[in-house]
């Protein structure tokens, strides 16, 4: 066999293969931890619950979760994407990190992963990491920052 | 293939590797990303957005890469064993712009890919599209690269290309290495335990050294290997000098010399008692300045060594380069002590000033000193750098009669001095008369009018005799016929055969300037005959005297035609 087929065949296999596998651990290693709720008097259960219900579009359950300062006005299609060269609401998953909890306050690392289609050479991914501080009230930790849907989604 | 369908084939090529790139790069991060979250407490949204961009990454990998494969085979094989494609600019074009690019992205995920190693790997900020990027733009480096490397550069636009490339990356890697030691040495200086309690710090194993001695192993490593690996031995290329001379030695000159600069003001300040709140962090610039000095000072000495070394075997271009090396430190050297005479007549200028005032100065003697500090630091500087490298230059001249003074460097730098004093001497009259006539007219002719000028008299009283001094040089060098020799130069092109070029080499020399070079791709010829030097030197009399400044030579049936041209 010939180099080049030999290099077209071993490169042919690799990009095969790695389809193979991402395409099984798309289908098999997502939602099973989004699918766990946590523990709703922890910081983390607060965090996870305000993310469902935004991506349950539902805005005042999102709110239950944050500071009565800290109230959210706008939806994620009130967004203006576009400033951020998206075409429209991506598609996004965040990723909760550990928490640190300090007398009656906890801050925790989320990764905010949006989609977007832009030019052939750029990839799609953009991520970014936001520190969600929480304050105890009444036993249950509530959301004081970020403290609105810019912070969270607007990054480019 | 011709120059249209070559376009087209390399522009697709281009298209399709860089969605091939980026499906690639994809499903790596999806890949990476869902390995990697063994610390992650929850996720939310995760499967709608793994299946998305699995769906973008599949369609642009796929047919991207087919594609790419399709187009890039054509072009592979046309370029197998043809010099002319191998050699041909749009090909040279687009791998060196492709090595340029995915170097651009390998380096930079790279660094931030060892300072989370670094970090002690934590799981939480570990970034998947970093070392997905890494892998495919390291990936297209390694295998053009290695397509780039076996073929060789056939051509003088391949050479050039190539050069460009790897006088840019080596640039960027001295720079980095350099900057990185200096940061990463002034930060564990401030850290010593010698500053007292007025420093305020956090850790020293932090982001800021962490991402120093990243930049020292990649930018060091990048460096050593562009410079020391792909820039060896290419000593007849300009762009070489321009990295050596204008880079290395000029910019690692002036760092060097700036940093000496701070460091003796700081210390005249000090010792002057213009720094009254004392405590011992005010020292602290000497963690930046020496270390800079140590460095800048390495640079200059190894690439002075480097092109020293490079002049010998380049024998005709020889006092070119030592020639510009001298013009660029005199410069250096007399612009930095024109600064520092300006400074130091600002001192009696502005006491002059305050003492005709009726105003109240407040804090006026800490600012003197400031002032002096700095004229000092400059003057000491300044003075033996112009003088050891002016003093050079005159021997020079002295040594090599007109056709030293007819150097462009030398004329280049009488002309600009001349300019910028002219210049200078032109905007502070302009300065001073509208400031007396506006003072007259207006019946405030006061102080505030040598307060308004004061500038203008300090740059005035400096530009005057810089402008007379080397307005007597350039005015002496005409008179010893520079002109004339001048009239004499001949922009030489050369068209010959491979065979010529050691006779094209000599005639080189033997005229002591650049030759514009088109290789002759007929028959090749036969073996060209010795040519004496009275016969060379006949040639050379035969261009001096030729009719037109441009001239052509034509190295054809072992003879050479001297044919004097215009461009129409």
């Amino acid at each position: 066999m010939k180099s080049s087929s030999r290099w077209l065949l071993v490169s042919g296999t690799a990009i095969g293969i790695l389809i193979i596998a991402a395409t099984v651990l798309a289908l098999t290693m997502t939602g099973e931890k989004s699918g766990t709720l946590l523990a709703a008097d922890t910081p983390g259960g607060t965090v996870q619950r305000f993310f469902l219900a935004l991506k349950a579009e539902d805005y005042a359950q999102a709110n239950s979760y944050l500071t009565a300062e800290t109230q959210i006005t706008m939806s994620l299609g009130d967004l203006d994407w576009s400033y951020y060269g998206y075409q429209e609401k991506p598609n996004w998953q965040v990723t909760l990190g550990k928490s640190t909890v300090t007398a009656n306050e906890a801050t925790m690392d989320v990764v905010i992963d949006n989609f977007r289609i832009n030019t052939p050479f750029d990839n799609p991914i953009k991520s970014h990491t936001i520190t969600f501080h929480l304050k105890q009230q009444e036993n249950l930790w509530k959301i004081y920052t970020p403290n609105d849907l810019w912070q969270i989604f607007g990054y480019y | 293939m011709n120059t249209t369908k070559r376009f087209f084939f390399y522009a697709v090529s281009l298209i399709t590797l860089g969605m091939l790139a980026t499906g690639v790069s994809t499903i790596l991060t999806l890949c990476f990303s869902l390995l990697s979250k063994q610390e992650v407490i929850s996720q939310v949204g995760g499967r709608s957005f793994a299946l998305e961009t699995l769906s973008l990454s599949i369609p642009m990998l796929i047919i991207g890469g087919v594609l790419w494969v399709f187009f890039w085979r054509i072009i592979q094989k046309t370029a197998s064993g043809n010099t002319t494609e191998t050699g041909s600019a749009i090909r040279n074009w687009y791998l060196n712009l492709i090595l340029l690019a995915a170097i651009s992205t390998a380096i930079p995920a790279a660094a931030q890919f060892l300072q989370w190693l670094m970090q002690g790997c934590p799981g939480t900020q570990f970034s998947s599209g970093l070392l997905s990027m890494l892998i495919v733009a390291g990936a297209i480096w390694v295998y053009h690269y290695r397509v780039e490397e076996k073929e060789g550069q056939l051509s003088s636009v391949a050479k050039t290309l190539r050069r460009w490339y790897t006088y840019i990356i080596s640039t960027w890697g001295l720079i980095w290495l350099s900057a990185s030691l200096v940061q990463l040495l002034y930060t564990a200086i401030v850290h010593l335990p010698v500053w007292g309690t007025g420093t305020i710090q956090g850790a020293f194993w932090d982001y800021p050294v962490r991402s120093y001695l990243t930049g020292i192993l990649l930018g060091g490593a990048i460096w050593a290997f562009h410079w020391l690996k792909l820039a060896r031995g290419d000593t007849a290329s300009t762009l070489r000098q321009v990295y050596l001379y204008l880079i290395a030695i000029f910019g690692g000159v002036t760092a060097g010399l700036t940093a000496l600069i701070i460091s003796l003001y700081k210390v005249f300040y000090f010792a002057f008692g213009g720094q009254t709140n004392y405590t011992g962090s005010y020292f602290q610039f000497f963690g930046w300045t020496i270390p800079t000095i140590l460095i800048a000072s390495t640079i200059w000495a190894y690439h002075r060594k480097v092109a020293e070394e490079e002049t010998e075997q380049v024998k005709n271009l020889r006092f070119s380069y030592q020639r510009l090396h001298s013009y660029l430190m005199s410069l250096i050297g007399l612009s930095t002590l024109v600064w520092g005479l300006i400074e130091l007549l600002r001192i009696p200028l502005g006491l002059l000033v305050n003492s005709l005032s009726q105003a109240t100065v407040i804090g006026s003697s800490v600012l003197w000193k400031g002032y002096l500090g700095l004229c000092l630091a400059l003057l000491l500087v300044a003075t033996p750098v112009w003088l050891y490298y002016w003093n050079k230059i005159i021997k020079m001249v002295a040594a090599g009669g007109v056709e030293e003074r007819s150097a462009r460097t030398r004329r280049i730098y009488l002309y600009l001095i001349l300019g910028v004093a002219i210049v200078t001497l032109a905007a502070d009259s302009i300065n001073i008369v509208y400031q007396v006539l506006n003072g007259l007219l207006q019946g405030t002719f006061g102080v505030s009018v040598l307060r308004n000028s004061d500038w203008s008299l300090q740059t005035i009283i400096i530009a005057l005799p810089v402008l007379l001094y080397h307005w007597n040089i350039l005015k002496s060098d005409q008179r010893l016929g520079v002109e004339t020799v001048i009239l004499r130069e001949k922009t030489v092109t050369v068209l010959a055969g491979e065979e010529a070029v050691d006779l094209v080499n000599k005639i080189g020399e033997r005229l002591g300037s650049r030759m514009r070079l088109l290789r002759y791709r007929g028959q090749p010829a036969e073996q060209l005959p010795e040519f004496s030097d009275e016969e060379i030197n006949k040639l050379i009399s035969d261009i001096r005297a030729a009719s037109t400044s441009r001239v052509m030579l034509v190295i054809a049936d072992k003879r050479i035609q001297v044919l004097p041209y215009e461009e129409k």
